[in-house]
């Protein structure tokens, strides 16, 4: 399972944790050149719902960079853009036991029958945006 | 069973002059991770084992699995290891983080640094698996043995929306 390959014209958007629970797979090839600001619709329009729940709450990065998909959004045409090849990734709130932490019971029936990992689907709210300044 | 699919086999490193971080597979080795940051310079060497608990508020756990996006962890783990190096004058500092499943009793990560004096060691150690356990994007499920699998967050102090499953728990976690 190394990092797949796009084909021509395509970029990867790679899924963890709770982003891989939600579209049961560990990737997607998108068209590309495909403005940043039109990623979260395009994956929208793929997984009804991924917004909301794991969208909203996860960062994102774009060749191993954090990038703040707000502030793209909002330079409009000037935002960067998705170029073929490139590696785009989902990232949810990272795991960690402290007293912080949140937990949801998720039943093992329905997660066996997951194709690629049989993770539970549940999120949290996080402050992703945050995480990204962080890693900097 | 739930055995997540594997990113690389072996080990996978970045490392600088005294610095070393690493993701793997196999079983950690603590006695390896001392002897990557041992100097004649260090006076004391700290190391910190993370290991998986027998159990999360009274249920019995079977094991712990974690999963990670490999390049970008292993970004995040170096930009740690060389902030906690430059910020308590480290000697060397070595941190490896074992992926996939861990079963009880075993080592998930392990942190070792070693420092002129003892101070500083005790110190960075315990600011290093901090910043890792925030930042590093590694993500890990708890498995019970009831048959439940939790996913844990580290995030609970905003609103958390249970989607799926029952009420959530809260509270300290295995390591």
């Amino acid at each position: 399972m190394s990092t797949p390959k796009p084909p021509p014209g395509h970029f990867t958007l790679l899924y963890f944790a709770s982003a891989t629970s939600f579209t049961r797979r560990s990737h997607d090839f998108f068209s590309a050149p495909l403005p940043l600001s039109q990623l979260y619709d395009a994956v929208e329009k793929k997984y009804p719902g991924i917004r909301e729940k794991v969208l909203s709450s996860s960062a994102l990065t774009v060749n191993l960079d954090y990038v703040d998909v707000e502030e793209e959004v909002q330079k409009g045409e000037k935002g960067m853009v998705i170029q073929a090849g490139d590696e785009v990734a989902v990232i949810p709130p990272v795991s960690s036991g402290t007293l912080a932490a949140t937990f949801h019971p998720v039943s093992w029936e329905r997660d066996a029958s997951a194709v690629d990992q049989p993770t539970p689907y549940e999120i949290s709210s996080g402050r992703s945006r945050d995480r990204g300044v962080q890693l900097r | 069973m739930n055995e997540v699919p594997r990113a690389f086999e072996g080990e996978q490193s970045l490392s600088e002059p005294n610095i070393y971080v690493s993701l793997t597979y196999n079983a950690l080795d603590a006695s390896l991770a001392m002897a990557r940051v041992k100097s004649p310079k260090a006076g004391a060497v700290v190391l910190f084992a993370g290991c998986t608990r027998d159990s999360f508020a009274s249920r019995p756990v079977t094991h712990l699995s974690y999963s990670t996006y490999p390049p970008l962890a292993l970004r995040s783990l170096l930009s740690i290891a060389k902030a906690v190096h430059c910020e308590y004058e480290l000697v060397g500092i070595a941190i490896t983080h074992r992926l996939g499943r861990v079963d009880i009793g075993d080592e998930s990560v392990l942190i070792a640094v070693a420092a002129p004096h003892r101070k500083a060691g005790w110190r960075a150690g315990e600011e290093c698996l901090e910043r890792v356990k925030a930042r590093v994007e590694i993500w890990k499920e708890e498995w019970f043995e009831d048959g439940g699998v939790w996913m844990s967050n580290r995030d609970g102090q905003a609103g958390v929306p249970v989607v799926e499953g029952g009420s959530g728990g809260g509270g300290g976690a295995a390591e």
